[in-house]
Formats: C-alpha cells, sequence, structure tokens
C-alpha cells in the first residue's frame, strides 16, 4: 500500500512538486509572513533556495517522507505544500505545511491537511498516529490542527531559540481510533 | 575556497545546472556512445536527469562544484571538479560530453580552464587527479592533452554497467602546472 501521488478535494489538487515549479515557489515562498513560523525557511528567499527546495523534492526518498503541492483549482501552480514524514516503523507520520499567505484564512489547509489524514489512514494500514507541531504564536496552524480533529498532547515551553526569543511549541496528535470515530 | 559558478571559455560556457537543462541532459545522456564507458543508469529514463540535476544543486561547492558545458545554447555535457581530501590539497575531475560533441575538444577546452583555475584559485591544491575506462582513448587522450600524466591502471576498479573496467589514473601537480606555464606562456 503506499500512498497517491494526487489528491483531490472540492478546492484543491494536492500533486507532487515538479521541476517547472520553482517560480511558483519562489513566488508565494518569499515573503516576510510565509515563513515567519517556519525555521528552515530563510528570507529573503532565493531562487537558489527554491531550486534547491525542488531539488529535494525530486530526490526525496519516499520510505521517509512523501511532499504534496497545494494547487487551487483549476489552475495546476502550487500555492503551498503539505508534507508527511515517516518514523522508520512507517506507523507515525508527522504532517506539515505551508500556504501561500494571500490564501491564508480560507480553510485551504484545513481542507489540503483533512484530505491527506484521510488518504493516510486510508492507504496506509499501519499507520496509528499522525502528529503535527507548531510555534504556539502561529494560530492559524494549530487552528488548522484542532479543526481536522487533532488534539493537543503537549505544550513545550520555551522550547526553540529563534531569533533570539524563546519560543513555546505545541503539539497535536490524532489517533487511528479517532478518525474512525469521526467517520461513523 | 570554491571556483567561479560561471567560467567563459572560447567557445563554451560553464555554468551551474538548472532544471530547464532536464531535455539536454536527457538528449546527450540517450547518444549511443555516452554510456559506454560511464558508470549511469542504463537505459537512462528522464527522472534520471531530474535527478543528476537535483544532486548537482544540492552539492556543497566548498567540496564538490560541478558545471554544465554549454555550447551555442544547449548543455552538451558536464564536469565535475571535487575536492577529495579535507585541506583541499587534492582535486578530481569527472567528465561527460555527448557524442556528436566528441572529438572538438570541448572537455580539453573545460578540463584546461578549471585545471588553471584551480592551482590559480585554491592555494592548497596540490593535485588534479583523473580516472577513466582504459578502453576510454577519448578520455584519456584529453587528460594528457591537459598536461596530466598516467600514473597507473587499477584493475577491475569502474563497475560499468554488468562489468568491471579497468581504469588508467592520471594526475597533475602544481610544480608540473608551474611548469607548463611558464614553458608555454600560459597557452597549454
Amino acid at each position: 500500500m503506499s500512498l497517491p501521488d494526487i489528491i483531490e478535494t472540492d478546492r484543491l489538487i494536492l500533486r507532487p512538486f515538479k521541476i517547472t515549479d520553482s517560480a511558483a515557489v519562489l513566488g508565494y515562498a518569499n515573503n516576510k509572513s510565509f515563513g515567519r513560523f517556519l525555521p528552515p525557511v530563510p528570507y529573503p528567499y532565493t531562487q537558489k533556495d527554491a531550486d534547491e527546495f525542488i531539488a529535494r523534492r525530486v530526490l526525496e526518498d519516499g520510505a521517509k517522507s512523501k511532499t504534496w503541492g497545494i494547487t487551487l483549482k483549476p489552475v495546476d501552480k502550487p500555492i503551498g505544500g503539505l508534507s508527511l514524514r515517516f518514523n522508520t516503523d512507517q506507523n507515525v507520520g508527522e504532517l506539515g505545511w505551508s500556504i501561500a499567505e494571500e490564501h491564508w484564512g480560507k480553510g485551504l489547509t484545513t481542507e489540503g491537511v483533512q484530505a491527506l489524514i484521510d488518504a493516510t489512514f486510508t492507504h496506509l494500514p499501519d499507520m496509528h498516529k499522525l502528529r503535527a507541531g507548531a510555534d504556539l504564536r502561529n494560530v492559524g496552524s494549530w487552528r488548522v490542527m484542532e479543526k481536522v480533529g487533532m488534539l493537543r498532547e503537549a505544550h513545550y515551553r520555551e522550547h526553540q531559540l529563534i531569533d533570539g526569543e524563546w519560543i513555546d511549541d505545541v503539539w497535536y496528535g490524532i489517533l487511528r481510533s479517532d478518525w474512525e470515530a469521526t467517520k461513523r | 575556497m570554491t571556483l567561479p559558478e560561471k567560467i567563459t571559455t572560447e567557445r563554451l560556457i560553464l555554468r551551474p545546472y538548472a532544471f530547464k537543462d532536464t531535455a539536454d541532459v536527457f538528449a546527450y545522456a540517450t547518444t549511443p556512445g555516452w554510456k559506454q564507458f560511464l558508470p549511469v543508469p542504463v537505459p537512462y529514463l528522464p527522472h534520471h536527469a531530474e535527478e543528476f540535476i537535483a544532486h548537482s544543486i544540492l552539492k556543497d561547492r566548498e567540496k564538490e562544484m560541478s558545471w554544465a558545458i554549454e555550447f551555442e545554447g544547449h548543455v552538451i555535457g558536464g564536469l565535475e571538479f571535487n575536492l577529495v581530501s579535507k585541506q583541499q590539497e587534492v582535486g578530481e575531475f569527472h567528465w561527460s560530453v555527448g557524442q556528436p560533441h566528441w572529438g572538438q575538444g570541448f572537455v580539453t577546452e573545460s578540463g584546461r580552464a578549471i585545471r588553471d583555475l584551480g592551482f590559480q584559485t585554491i592555494p592548497n591544491l596540490h593535485r588534479i587527479q583523473s580516472l577513466a575506462d582504459v578502453e576510454n582513448i577519448g578520455s584519456w587522450r584529453v587528460m594528457e592533452k591537459i598536461g596530466m600524466t598516467r600514473e597507473g591502471m587499477k584493475k577491475k576498479s569502474l563497475f560499468i554497467q554488468n562489468h568491471w573496467a579497468d581504469a588508467y589514473w592520471y594526475a597533475i601537480l602544481r610544480s608540473e602546472w608551474e611548469q607548463l606555464m611558464s614553458d608555454t606562456g600560459g597557452e597549454a
């Protein structure tokens, strides 16, 4: 069993990043707000950063992680990304996402994340739990986690030093049994 | 120390690979002779070209430099220069060019440019070495043309498609390069 390359929702098509997506990635990622709560994302974000992001997608080891570009129908151009990273036994997964600032607050991330959770529990029978974490200040991100039925499991106080400031992290999780209960 | 990302020679532009080169890489990598002497995937598929370029983009240029060889607007091959020792004392060349562009001195022209820039730019660089399948006469002839000397043959050391090939190893030392430059007024 493996995850589909293409996941479709009402408004979105999630599909693998392509080598021609570099300009689109640069377009949304070179924005101070975009990466504010995403420590690995530099600002300013350059063409080279976008090319390296795409290069890592091209070389992604599907046994360790899988990444989809988020496209808004009917335009086949990424406005963000969703990823799933596996533990070694492939029974716990970690979700991650980012989306262009112009598309914040429309429920698009929630729609994409919900579809990815559904696809993961449907297509990977051994997957027991999915988790996700966010900077506590990134309210939009952990709101998504709550909307898709994840529960807050941890609040790590002053857990990361970012730009000289100690940041709290919150972690959420959803068990297969939680997910099945919502489907009944 | 690293060498420039973009280098212009008489006929060629050496510059970083980009994803827009995928079609050119696929084209030269599927010319009939290309795979004959190289440890490359056979058959060579479009995703191999994408992966090759992705690897090139993600290289740590402090250790591994690579250039696409561009001729008349198309990428016809590539050249790598890897610093294989910690203090950058030893550099190693790898190159390949599609068969239609063999025998026209393109690799010689590229290799000579990197050789000179290497010794000029990297103070610790003491030696540049390279290797080729003993059957790959075109490749080791390039090494000879750019002043490298055959140092030995490593038996069955290159795995190519389905067999172990013997490889000739060549090198040029900084002292030899300096001598060559003074003998030829920098034209070698």
